[in-house]
């Protein structure tokens, strides 16, 4: 049976789970519905009830499974350390395989994938956003008759098409004035990002060349491979990663910045894609060594902290990939306390996800939303002017739920609100 | 349509088919707690409110089913485990937070609220629920309710039954009535406390209203590491003995505390015989004159190292250390049996020795953590149930400790409850007089014996 086999090799971690129930209410969907089957430890159950032939999953079991956001909010609370995000990545990749003996789905998963990283896609993709947004379509469509009769999560995904910022980001280097030359660094683009999110794409590029950085946006760059690995498509992962490692381990780039969570944990942990002591482990592990999210790197560089005074009530929703994974939890939120000025007010479960997930708001739609629901709903008793997120899937996510619930409160990057800073305080 | 099938379509009538589960496929996740029993149930169920909870019992009563509440399932006897099947009555979705009554230090809320969110609201007047259980953050007040746990700070504080109020709960018969009243003792039978640590075998319990304190104006954190685990526990002793009572007093051997570092790398000293963490709470002044008396007394017990927490988030890390222990023995050995035995403090060297004696005996791995104040042992045994005799190697050393307990002057159980797990040991302690008497006032509550059954009396 496929899928015991692919739970069965990550056996010896699977059996470290004593049950204690400790990672129940760090994880998202659990606490918006309160079932166990939607839970870490429920989850984890389940594969060992796969493993022990006490059941045969089903369609209905893989349901559990996919509703997991990937969070790995229940890593830091599980005390036994049981590293769950291979579990489940583990599991998923069985799953994929026993999906994939559909042809259908094979086809289409497999465009999908394709598609999900393909630059060429994701650039029209923000093309069509930007028509979307710029003739109000939304409204259009709201009115439309049929709009009715759709299914309710594509109503969903409709409402949570997202708004876009300025032209997109370009390849190439971006040189420092700064007459304290530094170092040369690679900036990873991520997919989304640079086609919607040009502008504060651009803040960040702008800050490391504040700093003295020249940065290059290599166009040989690919997909970090999350949207895959997340998936159950190890294969593609893996050519993927190795692209990447090739590519950001030349001496042209001192050090690689990258400024979405998920890429950043993904590209971390590469070594896990490679045998222990292979070439390409090797080759994993010292891209780790020089890899390093925008704002862990920001916070052990900033010398000179920005002038520009902005009174706000600021919040801070961590992403979950800094937090849990790459446990960056405080330097994010000592870069938003260096702008004078700021109120920093911390929001209730701030290390609970806000339902993003990668491609999790697409696939899983109303599940989503229910967390997205919980997180927003907080986010509006916190009065807040500003909240301030580290990744961009985080910003799409809460400016859906602002929008849904028509809150003031805006949602920024932390290194938009820095950069706004540092350029305020030069006049 | 069969019974089952036609029973199913009674439950969705009554809660909705989202919040029904009758496939063993899902129900494979409901069948243990935080021990390494197992039970099957026939249906897992999430009522709303306390209405829906009486239906369903009502219902069960129809089909002669037998009804196990749940809470987060992160019990330590076996309590929600169903070892008959039956009806699992799961309240965790009943967990609102009613009412906070800063006047009168009171709050009121459903039974699936988590015991530290009582806690986490209140603090916003200045209030804390006392009661924690290491597994504060997950376990539910109706869980509390049910086995009256206890934790590190009881020392100072008391149990559960100390700070609860008033209880709603459904009876055997789906009757919905309050024990106990909002701010004054009630004359007559006090049912309340009759009901809290009944272990589910009384009924449900569906909504709580728990007494909330001042939170303290100070407090300290010490972290003090002993060569030997007889030195951590002679300190404790004279620690009590020396007339200071600290709002917590634990204990961690070197297995324990190794692991827990591992853990959390809060900064206990590895390779230490044992660690005690004390805190001390109150005004400034006292917390400094009760610091420096426990630092005179525990001086003759040869410390090896003292840390004292230097922020509020060293201290969290001390503690989330010590609450996450069990947990981190899942780096030793897959499964643990832990007891919990109680002993007169004044014999918890000689009993730990003892402890330890017939680990060797066993050739198993025990881990000894304490509520040391309290006299409050929790060795741990750590086995692996895909090792062949393992199992039953552990229950039977299990057993043994407890009886090395008793036969000390202890108890069988501090704060996890009897359960399933200790339920054969009780006539260590009880004469047939006294469990005879307990079954008596149990087939008054639940003459049909439909609720929680195999769990507290030994079976005969």
């Amino acid at each position: 049976m496929i899928i015991k086999e692919h739970i069965e090799r990550v056996k010896d971690e699977v059996y470290k789970c004593v049950h204690c129930g400790f990672c129940l209410t760090a994880c998202p969907t659990y606490l918006v519905s309160g079932l166990e089957t939607e839970s870490p430890r429920g989850r984890i159950s389940l594969m060992k009830a796969t493993i022990e032939d006490q059941i045969v999953p089903d369609q209905n079991t893989f349901l559990h499974w996919d509703r997991c956001i990937q969070c790995r909010a229940c890593e830091p609370a599980c005390p036994s350390g049981v590293n769950y995000g291979l579990l489940i990545e583990s599991t998923k990749e069985g799953i994929n395989v026993v999906r994939s003996k559909s042809k259908l789905y094979k086809f289409i998963f497999k465009i999908i994938l394709k598609l999900a990283i393909s630059n060429r896609f994701i650039n029209f993709n923000s093309y069509i956003f930007r028509i979307y947004k710029k003739f109000n379509l939304s409204n259009i469509f709201n009115k439309l008759k049929i709009s009715r009769f759709l299914p309710n999560s594509i109503k969903i995904l409709e409402s949570m098409i997202p708004n876009v910022y300025g032209k997109p980001l370009k390849y190439g280097s971006y040189l420092t004035s700064n007459s304290l030359k530094k170092e040369k660094l690679g900036f990873f683009r991520g997919c989304i990002m640079p086609g919607i999110h040009g502008d504060n794409m651009r803040a960040s590029v702008n800050l490391l060349n504040l700093l003295g950085y020249d940065v290059t946006i290599p166009e040989s760059q690919v997909c970090c491979g999350s949207l895959n690995s997340h998936n159950g498509d190890m294969a593609t992962t893996i050519e993927l990663a190795k692209s990447n490692i090739d590519l950001f381990l030349k001496d042209d780039y001192k050090y690689l910045i990258i400024s979405a969570a998920g890429c950043g944990t993904r590209i971390k942990e590469y070594s896990q894609l490679f045998e222990k002591g292979s070439e390409y482990w090797d080759k994993s592990i010292q891209l780790k060594n020089k890899t390093y999210d925008i704002h862990e790197f920001l916070f052990e560089n900033i010398k000179t902290p920005p002038r520009g005074v902005i009174n706000k009530n600021v919040g801070y929703q961590p992403a979950c990939h800094l937090l849990n994974t790459q446990k960056i939890d405080e330097p994010p939120i000592e870069l938003i306390k260096m702008v004078p000025g700021i109120n920093f007010i911390p929001i209730p479960s701030s290390n609970i996800c806000c339902g993003a997930g990668g491609a999790y708001s697409v696939t899983q739609p109303k599940w989503s939303k229910m967390v997205l629901n919980k997180k927003i709903n907080e986010i509006k008793d916190s009065h807040l002017d500003i909240i301030t997120v580290s990744n961009p899937g985080c910003f799409i996510q809460l400016q859906g739920g602002a929008e849904m619930l028509k809150l003031k409160t805006e949602v920024m990057y932390v290194t938009d609100l820095l950069y706004n800073s540092y350029i305020k305080g030069e006049d | 349509m069969d019974i089952s099938q036609s029973l199913n379509k009674k439950i969705i009538d009554i809660v909705g088919k989202d919040f029904v589960f009758a496939d063993k496929q899902d129900m494979v996740v409901y069948e243990s707690d935080g021990t390494h029993d197992k039970g099957m149930p026939d249906f897992v169920v999430l009522p709303r409110t306390t209405e829906e909870v009486a239906k369903l019992v009502l219902l069960a009563n129809e089909f002669e089913l037998p009804i196990i509440a749940r809470g987060s399932g992160t019990g330590l006897s076996g309590g929600a485990v169903p070892v008959h099947g039956g009806l699992v009555i799961s309240l965790n979705r009943m967990n609102t937070i009613i009412d906070i009554d800063v006047d009168s230090s009171t709050a009121t809320v459903e039974a699936g609220v988590i015991n530290l969110e009582i806690s986490n609201k209140a603090s916003e007047y200045g209030l804390f629920y006392a009661p924690d259980p290491s597994s504060q953050h997950a376990c539910t007040i109706g869980g509390n309710i049910a086995e009256n746990s206890g934790g590190p700070h009881c020392l100072a504080y008391g149990v559960t039954t100390n700070h609860v109020l008033a209880i709603e709960v459904v009876l055997p018969d789906g009757e919905i009535t309050w024990f106990g009243d909002f701010n004054k003792e009630v004359p007559g039978v006090d049912f309340r406390g009759l009901f809290i640590g009944s272990e589910g075998t009384f009924g449900i319990c569906t909504k709580v209203v728990v007494k909330l304190l001042q939170k303290p104006q100070d407090v300290k954190t010490m972290l003090i590491a002993f060569s030997s685990i007889q030195d951590a526990a002679n300190a404790t002793t004279a620690i009590i003995g020396a007339g200071i009572i600290p709002a917590a007093i634990e204990m961690m051997d070197k297995t324990a505390s190794d692991a827990a570092e591992e853990a959390t790398n809060a900064g206990i000293p590895k390779n230490s015989g044992a660690v005690l963490l004390i805190e001390i709470e109150g005004f400034e002044s006292d917390i400094n004159d009760q610091g420096k008396l426990i630092s005179d007394v525990i001086y003759e017990f040869n410390p090896v190292d003292i840390k004292i927490a230097k922020n509020d988030q060293e201290r969290d890390l001390f503690w989330k250390a010590r609450k996450g222990v069990l947990g981190a023995l899942g780096r030793i050995a897959p499964n643990y049996f832990l007891v919990d035995g109680t002993v007169p403090r004044t014999k918890l060297s000689a009993v730990l020795s003892e402890v330890s004696t017939l680990a060797k005996k066993y050739n198993l791995i025990v881990a000894n953590v304490l509520h040391a104040g309290d006299g409050n042992l929790h060795p741990c045994i750590l086995f692996d149930q895909q090792t062949p005799g393992d199992t039953d190697k552990a229950l039977k050393l299990g057993g043994d400790i407890l009886k090395v307990c008793v036969e000390n002057g202890g108890v069988l159980s501090g704060e996890h409850g009897i359960g399933y797990e200790k339920r054969d040991y009780m006539p260590l302690l009880f004469s047939e007089i006294d469990l005879n008497n307990m079954k008596i006032l149990k087939n008054i509550f639940d003459p049909d014996g439909l609720f929680n059954p195999g769990k507290i009396f030994p079976v005969e």
